[in-house]
């Protein structure tokens, strides 16, 4: 993010709800090659449900926590339930993951 | 005799063995191209084996040893191994066999030393791959510094990979794929021994070898005869014939110049079981297990590589020879290669290696086409009637691909390829071409024929093009030779069917199923030999049909006829499931006999039937036209590595008859090693904690950082004392009710009487004046602290705290708490007043306090408004609360 997206981004008086639905396909685009068999693809996978997911969500709580400081912004009004409901998903994706890797590792 | 002093002696005695029987051979240099009968076979069958299955797993494993630095400097095996790469490559390209499969070609790139060290795992090779793979290849040029060249070692490995990836493909599809591993290796299995720092770190001990220590080189004969042992086995359990019985197919290409004959026939002999003059590794089953192939010198090594792949993929050595030229000046003809493209040929590929960068290549087409092609630059376009495309595979080298570009365009006649010396100051250059002739017609099935014991079944065999149209052999002016047979598996029977003429294009044979035979199936094999008119001799494009062989209609019939098993880790079972429908009158009756293992991995142990009807008493019955799944299950004794092939027996019987039908059904599946479920556990969590835990540390660290204020200067604060209206018994609200109903939060004027509440702007000063974000924050006797949350995935907030009780409110905040937004404008706190701070100091009908009105910086006409909402809403239930709360404490204080 450059500086100038970046104040745009902390400026706006929304919820930055595209850094949710970000991470919501993150997880979903990870849950999608659980099934997948190249290795390659698992690593992408855990990447999309650990770094990739968490990585947005977090971008998102600063986000949202700098705008709450802002007069008139709308928050969610549950933000911090949609967010560990998208951390738990990702957890669980890249879990899943993880242990496709620790097989064929341990194979 | 010592176990050591034993091994010595044996080791000897292997040696002299070995120089004894290799003496004969001393003064043949090995010069094996893939024109050998032997070397045709086996490349024959593993193009047969991917022209049926439409799978191939690839290794690619390529000598690493220090060695390489002097006898390949310039990495030729590279630019070798990267031709072979894309001729496999233009394979998976090409279109679907005649048996309709595409071929689908995963490779394992590996170099080996002391070790297997792979550079690129599993990957699916294509087109779109090459260039990720080539590039792990290129890794390769600078992979020439390893200390041993450790055969056994090496194989072990590449079996367990190979055995993985199958059993992963098996368990998808259902087939186990065909695997071919292609060895380049520029000298003999040797082990450095001594004690050096490369030994120590390369390791001390081989697992084929337990006890002797490398460090001594006492040790040398003694660790290689172990090694010969434990890939050589003539009993059928060391690792070459277990890689044989697995289906693993060696392909060994060797820079020779640097290797002794003896060691040369010693990988003949790892290649194919035989390696001439009384060497062998395993057990000699016949031509086609493997091959070896020598470039005798460098400049041999892309050539080599060039006719395994091009063999692999069908193609033919073209008879014609480069044709070297003597001229002076410029544009001289150094050489050129005349080939002739004949009825019956879909493509050709030259190899042309100029041999030195200021010789260009030069291509003339039967219909008048002239390509010059530059150097370094690949290249693709339509010539004469062609799709032709061209591939630097080294400075000096390009590969050409030349395919029919449409049906019915004429493409045959002569092709010349030139080597043109512009300046004619190459004189020394050698400049030569290789082609490769692909056939384009292959034989296939004009209907099914329905093989019935007993009863004779007609076979039609058309002779098609890449199109699947009819050839017409009056119209061609190839020899065309169509032949077929029927393999019995169970029987160990082939009978070569006599065909005849039937119309032009096709022909006819028939063929009786014996009674006797216990075979699900026979493999019906069409074979097309093609030989043009100026006389070459094409591959022979072989194809494989499995057919059902069914039996009286009495009995259930059997729908499956082979069973692929899932692969197995460690000791579980393999399942699978057979069809069977009913017979045609009456109900039938099928059960199982033992499974008979054909081939299975050393250490697997025995195989009993761990699922499915096992005698006739318990038998599955099928109702006339009924078709039913039976499963099946095989479980092994013990854990091992490698494929398992067998028969399970079939008995079916009609209800209420005494005879029975009994049929071998050929199964295969794939054993791999059971998982190490301690290493995975730990593998999982180094693999899933820091990706999960990072993040949420970033977070927490986030929030923690993000736990302030907005700066005091940005916050204006109004402190005014108030009064609430307590909650009245029915009687007191009657008595009240005519005086002032309807203000129950009233400001408290300087005289102490309570009058409406409103604030003026005057009411409002600054919270402080400081512009940075503070997590704490000072208004009188009230704190306000910023807190990260609890839950990571929550938002920063502050509380606020006083010496009296408190409670907070505002927008959006939840009433009757302490928290707060970080922004705190918009916000009040009301603190319950009783001048000692810890109790109600209030009448019977008002609670006394102070409320503290946080607004942003600025106009205030627009803020208030809401905030003021909030307190009529929210402040005289908070305050009635906070002070019953506050009685109550002061109440139990003084109990």
């Amino acid at each position: 993010m450059d500086g100038r997206t970046r104040s745009r981004a902390l400026s706006g008086n929304a919820a930055p709800t595209h850094l949710l639905q970000g991470a919501a396909a993150a997880v979903v685009a990870g849950a999608l090659l659980i099934l997948t068999d190249p290795v390659a693809l698992h690593v992408v996978g855990y990447v999309l449900g650990s770094v990739v997911a968490i990585g947005l969500l977090v971008s998102y709580v600063r986000v949202d926590a700098a705008r709450r400081n802002r007069p008139g912004y709308r928050a969610l009004k549950r933000p911090a339930r949609v967010g560990s409901l998208l951390a738990v998903a990702g957890v669980l994706v890249a879990a899943a993951h993880a242990w496709a890797l620790a097989t064929r590792l341990a194979g | 005799m010592t176990v050591r002093a034993r091994r010595i002696v044996v080791a000897a005695l292997a040696f002299v063995t070995l120089l004894a029987a290799t003496a004969p051979m001393l003064t043949s240099a090995a010069h094996a191209d893939t024109t050998d009968p032997s070397a045709q076979a086996t490349l024959n069958q593993i193009a047969t084996c991917l022209n049926s299955n439409g799978r191939l797993l690839l290794v690619l494993l390529v000598d690493e040893s220090g060695s390489l630095q002097q006898t390949d400097p310039g990495n030729e095996r590279v630019n070798a191994a990267k031709l072979a790469l894309g001729s496999f490559a233009s394979l998976a390209a090409a279109r679907a066999s005649s048996a309709g499969v595409r071929p689908s070609i995963d490779v394992y790139v590996t170099g080996f030393s002391a070790a297997l060290s792979p550079v690129l795992g599993w990957s699916h090779l294509d087109a779109t791959t090459l260039p990720r793979i080539d590039a792990a290849v290129d890794g390769f040029a600078t992979q020439n510094t390893g200390i041993d060249t450790d055969f056994p070692t090496a194989f072990v490995g590449v079996q367990r990979e190979l055995a993985n990836r199958s059993a992963q493909i098996s368990a998808g599809t259902g087939h186990s794929p065909c695997k071919l591993v292609l060895l380049f290796t520029d000298g003999q299995y040797d082990i450095e021994f001594g004690d050096t720092p490369a030994r120590r770190a390369a390791g001390t001990t081989k697992s084929y070898a337990p006890g002797l220590s490398l460090l001594d080189p006492a040790n040398k004969a003694a660790v290689q005869s172990d090694g010969i042992q434990f890939l050589c086995k003539a009993d059928g359990s060391g690792l070459a014939d277990q890689l044989r019985t697995d289906g693993v197919t060696i392909v060994t290409i060797a820079l020779a110049a640097q290797i002794a004959p003896a060691d040369q026939q010693f990988l003949r002999a790892l290649s194919s079981g035989d390696g001439g003059g009384g060497v062998t590794c395993g057990r000699v089953r016949g031509p086609g297990d493997g091959t070896y192939v020598a470039a005798a010198t460098i400049a041999d090594l892309v050539p080599a590589f060039n006719s395994v792949a091009t063999a692999i993929g069908g193609g033919t050595a073209a008879p014609e020879k480069t044709v070297a030229d003597t001229c002076g000046g410029p544009n001289c003809v150094r050489a050129q290669r005349d080939l002739t493209v004949d009825d019956g040929v879909g493509r050709f590929t030259m190899l042309a290696d100029a041999s030195s960068t200021g010789i260009r290549v030069e291509l003339d087409g039967p219909l008048g086409d002239h390509l010059v092609i530059d150097p370094g630059r690949d290249g693709r376009r339509q010539f004469d009637a062609t799709d032709l495309h061209w591939s630097w595979v080294s400075p000096t080298a390009v590969s050409i691909d030349a395919t029919v570009a449409q049906r019915g365009h004429d493409w045959r006649g002569h092709w010349r390829l030139r080597f043109v010396d512009g300046t004619g100051r190459h004189s020394s250059a050698h400049p030569h071409a290789d082609a490769f002739l692909y056939g384009e017609w292959a034989p296939a099935l004009a209907s099914e024929p329905r093989f019935l014991l007993g009863a004779p079944a007609t076979v039609l065999v058309d002779v098609v093009d890449a199109h699947g149209a009819r050839v017409d052999p009056r119209n061609v002016s190839a020899k065309v030779a169509v032949s077929a047979s029927v393999a019995d598996p169970q029987e160990h029977r082939t009978d070569t069917l006599a065909l005849a003429p039937l119309t032009p294009g096709r022909v006819r044979g028939v063929f009786t199923a014996p009674r006797t035979t216990h075979s699900a199936s026979f493999a019906l094999q069409l074979r097309l030999d093609v030989t043009t008119v100026h006389g070459v001799h094409l591959a022979p494009r072989v194809v494989v049909v499995t057919m059902p062989v069914a039996v009286p209609e009495l009995y259930p019939q059997l729908v499956t006829t082979e069973l692929q098993l899932s692969s197995v880790r460690g000791t579980s079972a393999a399942h699978g499931q057979i069809r069977v429908t009913g017979g045609r009158d009456g109900a039938g009756c099928v059960w199982f006999g033992a499974p008979h293992i054909d081939t299975s991995p050393a250490g697997a142990g025995s195989f009993s039937l761990a699922a499915g009807a096992k005698s006739r008493s318990d038998c599955v019955w099928v109702d006339p036209g009924q078709t039913r799944t039976v499963d099946v299950s095989i479980r092994p004794s013990h854990s091992a590595s490698g494929s398992v092939r067998g028969t399970i027996e079939v008995l079916r019987a009609t209800e209420g008859g005494q005879s029975t039908i009994s049929t071998a059904i050929p199964f295969a599946f794939d054993l791999a090693p059971p998982i190490n479920q301690a290493q995975r556990a730990w593998v999982f969590v180094a693999i899933f904690l820091p990706g999960v835990l990072l993040p949420v540390l970033g977070l927490w660290l986030a929030n923690r950082a993000n736990a302030r204020f907005e700066p005091a200067r940005d916050v204006v604060v109004a402190r005014v004392p108030v009064a609430i209206e307590r909650h009245l018994s029915h009687v007191m609200r009657v008595h009240v009710a005519h005086e002032d109903a309807g203000q129950p939060v009233r400001r408290v004027g300087p005289d102490g009487s309570p009058g409406p509440l409103e604030l003026v702007p005057n009411d409002f000063s600054g919270l402080g004046r400081d512009d940075r974000r503070a997590t704490a924050l000072s208004c009188g006797d009230l704190t306000f602290r910023a807190h990260p949350p609890k839950n990571p995935f929550g938002t920063p907030y502050g509380d606020v705290s006083a010496p009296a009780p408190c409670w907070s409110g505002g927008v959006g905040v939840e009433p009757r708490s302490r928290r707060l937004p970080l922004s705190l404008a918009g916000t009040w706190v009301f603190t319950l007043h009783d001048g000692n701070g810890n109790g109600d100091a209030g009448d019977d009908r008002w609670i006394h306090g102070e409320l503290a009105v946080l607004l942003a910086n600025g106009p205030i006409e627009s803020e208030l408004p809401p905030v003021m909402a909030t307190v009529v809403t929210d402040l005289r239930t908070a305050a009635n609360e906070l002070a019953a709360e506050a009685r109550a404490i002061v109440g139990r204080k003084s109990r």
